[in-house]
């Protein structure tokens, strides 16, 4: 079976005080529309942005992203 | 449903895209044997193409919350190119063979005018290519 990058940042957004997806997109620097594509799988991010987006919530890098 | 500033500058070049060049190569190919093409007035359509483009651009800024381009942005735009330049390379190869086998349709091509305007009209569509495509693109993410 291929393996696909799904990711929890929805759910760590919920969990961290429900942050909206415009002040997540703010604080990484990309915009709104990318955050909504990687919420829905059909973006997946540079490394830097992947990191940030890690180190926004305070959570290691493959609690954000999963491939399996 | 809620556009993103990049997807309203892009339709806004689609639309201004349209209306500038349409109307010139509408003109253009209306009057292709009475009306000699000069270089003044397309550099004149161009400069005032870009003028618009950017009082627009600048009106969008300012009534969007964010307008920022980021790395998805970019990565669509590489894409979108790929699309124009297959669009532009498929339309240069279509003049060539028509002009090889000397059909009916490469007469078009026979006076500078003609041929003009021809390549005129596909670079312009290879620029709506890719701009559509930059929002299709843009869109399939939501």
């Amino acid at each position: 079976m291929k393996k696909v990058i799904s990711n929890n940042v929805k759910v760590l957004r919920e969990n961290n005080g429900g942050i909206s997806q415009q002040k997540l997109a703010e604080a990484i620097g990309v915009t709104r529309q990318t955050i909504i594509a990687i919420e829905k799988n059909k973006y997946s991010p540079s490394l830097e942005v992947a990191f940030k987006i890690a180190l926004e919530f305070g959570v290691p890098l493959e609690k954000v992203f999963v491939y399996k | 449903m809620n556009f993103s500033y990049k997807e309203k500058t892009l339709i806004a070049s689609i639309i201004t895209t349209v209306i500038f060049f349409g109307s010139y190569l509408y003109i253009g190919f209306k009057n292709l044997n009475s009306w000699p093409t000069q270089f003044g007035e397309l550099l004149a359509l161009v400069v005032l193409f870009i003028v618009f483009e950017i009082i627009i651009k600048s009106v969008l800024k300012l009534e969007s919350k964010s307008s920022i381009e980021d790395e998805r942005d970019k990565l669509i735009e590489i894409t979108s190119y790929k699309y124009s330049y297959w669009a532009l390379s498929a339309t240069i190869w279509f003049v060539i063979f028509q002009l090889l086998l000397n059909t009916p349709f490469s007469k078009s091509f026979n006076t500078p005018q003609g041929l003009f305007y021809s390549l005129l009209l596909f670079v312009i569509l290879a620029e709506l290519i890719s701009y559509i495509a930059q929002l299709y693109h843009s869109l399939k993410g939501k």
